[in-house]
């Protein structure tokens, strides 16, 4: 005969194991069908922007942000609008900056500011900026409509100015600051940007080194399904005619999963496609990354630093896979990267001489800050419009 | 990996989250998706923990193990995952436990060592104690509004007697501008503050 305390014990093991399966049992085996689902009030962190912001729309964005500690803010997906009367087009899924790699030129120190887990800074009036709205609890994200200057000048129709909604929420670094900010323009150009500022690293204040901003981006062009990621290069002489060139487009990596660089004499460009969504041309939907560059950064410490010793990486999109110090890892499998959901991350690295700009020693202390110093990247679409976005 | 369900003791040390309101795919709906609730945290922090066989309260200096944090993954609607990081003294290893969190089901479990992972908040506290406790800091928290601030360093260079351990920067700010000297790291590892001046 079970004594009291048995009884009780395995009383409560049923009921662990009972709530348990009762929280297995609410899990759906598979969608449920359209006619039960109530309808989605819209998330809170849903941002809609039509354009122009003043006059008739022409294109929209919707994107869903959000924040953490460490990442900062990320995107949880965007979705682009070519027309009034077009459906929503995804582009991206989940975007993050996955790290932010900064090694001191004497060898030490080398911090990698994303891993640390730093938390974000509570934004103010100030830096929200007149029209800027501050979203987030607590306040730590700016949302805003920024005009961009021209988007272009026609021979014949003449120019117009641009619009694009922009999020940006800054990372408090210790010392450091980073500016974490995502474009989203009205010709459909998603621009990706990270901003260094602060003050100076406490008694290596002069010392040189580098802010390597290194970007995790979940491309899905109409969707996960069926992204190709193609490499655009510019080759020039080719043949025996030493003024010809040509453009080649090719699988990157031979369509595998790896890497590949960015060589300034071939204008490396990334095209992420897909096959199945064809403009009035019958050309693939397709978003190209755009790099915006100071150089190639390089580097040489232990061994988790062969992440950045290639410009572009490309991988599945795989369950957990948001450490770009694992990317080696990650690429090992060598697994196809065409007609799949694919990842694409971008090292935009930026060399960061000090400067009497970056302040002044005041005694034994350091005084001043770092006016930022901007990198990244645009992706940008391409025979997605049928024609001229924004033209009259 | 076998889902934690197969596994009665767990199941039982789950008890106390489970009854006191929370099941496994509990989060706060007045929250935003992406905010994980200390439920959430806490079944993630569990199912890590049983998995590696860590007893919190039993470790002794040298063979420790840190919750350092966990961060929420992208994932489809039907699931939602996470990444729970532990740091090893031992070895200076970081664990990521991946845990679905709906179906309290982990995922995998990676060890890498010389990760540069994030202080844990009592660990940035320790780093602070020490560095305050220290005689020779002393003279310089004297000068007045002097305030402390613990940053993860990591030292990569295999003969450095910090490598392998770890450190916390300890920095110090006066009047909101940092001190250039001393400079001081707090070796948790040893338990030790290293200065530098
Ligand atoms: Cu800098």
């Amino acid at each position: 005969m079970l004594s009291r305390w048995k009884m009780g014990l395995l009383a409560g093991a049923l009921a662990v194991l009972g709530l348990w399966a009762s929280a297995r049992a609410q899990q759906p085996d598979k969608e449920p069908s359209p006619f039960q689902v109530p309808p989605q009030p819209k998330p809170v962190n849903e941002v809609i922007q039509e354009f122009p912001s003043n006059d008739e729309m022409r294109t929209a964005w919707k994107v869903h942000w959000a924040t953490s500690t460490g990442f900062g803010l990320t995107l949880q997906g965007a979705w682009f609008k070519r027309a009034p009367k077009e459906p929503w087009m995804q582009v991206v899924g989940d975007c993050r900056l996955s790290e932010m790699f900064v090694p001191y030129h004497s060898g030490s120190p080398r911090f990698w500011d994303i891993s640390y887990n730093f938390s974000l800074c509570k934004v103010n009036k100030n830096e929200a900026g007149p029209h800027g709205k501050v979203l987030g609890n607590p306040p730590n994200v700016v949302c805003e409509v920024r005009d961009r200057g021209l988007a272009f000048v026609d021979t014949g129709k003449g120019g117009r100015r641009g619009q694009k909604l922009v999020l940006f929420a800054t990372l408090d670094a210790a010392n450091y600051r980073y500016v974490i900010e995502y474009g989203f323009q009205d010709d459909g150009v998603i621009t990706f940007r990270v901003g260094s500022t602060g003050r100076n690293y406490g008694s290596r204040e002069w010392e040189g080194h580098m802010h390597n901003g290194l970007w995790r981006v979940d491309v899905n062009v109409d969707g996960p399904a069926n992204n190709s990621v193609l490499v655009m290069e510019h080759m020039e002489p080719v043949g025996a005619e030493q003024a010809n060139a040509k453009t080649i487009h090719r699988p990157f990596n031979d369509g595998r999963e790896g890497f590949e660089d960015w060589d300034p004499l071939k204008f490396t460009m990334l095209s992420i496609q897909n096959d199945k969504k064809r403009n009035i041309r019958n050309q693939p939907a397709a978003w190209d990354v755009m790099p915006l560059r100071h150089g190639n950064a390089r580097h040489y410490g232990p061994d988790n630093e062969e992440c950045t010793q290639h410009d572009f990486w490309v991988t599945q999109n795989r369950k957990g896979e948001i450490y770009y110090v694992k990317l080696p890892k990650y690429v090992a499998k060598a697994e196809p990267i065409m007609n799949t959901d694919v990842v694409v991350w971008v090292s935009t690295a930026g060399h960061h001489e000090p400067r009497s700009e970056d302040g002044e020693m005041k005694g034994t202390s350091f005084n001043g800050v770092t006016q930022l110093m901007w990198c990244g990247f645009d992706l940008r679409p391409r025979n997605v419009f049928d024609r001229s976005p924004l033209y009259p | 990996m076998e889902p934690f369900v197969r596994k009665p003791m767990l199941a039982l040390a789950l008890a106390a989250l489970l009854t006191s309101g929370c099941n496994s795919a509990d989060r706060d709906d007045k929250q935003p998706n992406f905010v994980l609730s200390a439920n959430e945290v806490r079944l993630a922090k569990t199912l890590a923990e049983h998995e590696l066989g860590i007893e919190p309260h039993a470790q002794s200096r040298a063979d420790r193990v840190v919750f350092v944090k966990v961060d929420l993954l992208p994932a489809a609607e039907t699931e939602r995952l996470v990444m729970v990081h532990h740091y090893r003294y031992q070895g200076d290893e970081t664990i990521f436990t991946m845990v679905n969190l709906k179906a309290a089901e982990i995922l995998s479990q990676e060890i890498e060592a010389h990760y540069p992972t994030a202080l844990a908040p009592g660990e940035m506290e320790r780093a602070l104690t020490l560095a305050r406790a220290d005689g020779r800091i002393q003279p310089v928290l004297q000068i007045g509004n002097i305030v402390m601030e613990a940053r993860p360093i990591q030292f990569s260079k295999a003969g450095d007697p910090l490598f392998g351990h770890r450190v916390a920067h300890v920095l110090l700010q006066r009047d909101g501008d940092y001190l250039a000297t001393p400079v001081i790291y707090v070796d948790l590892t040893s338990e030790t503050v290293n200065l530098k001046n």
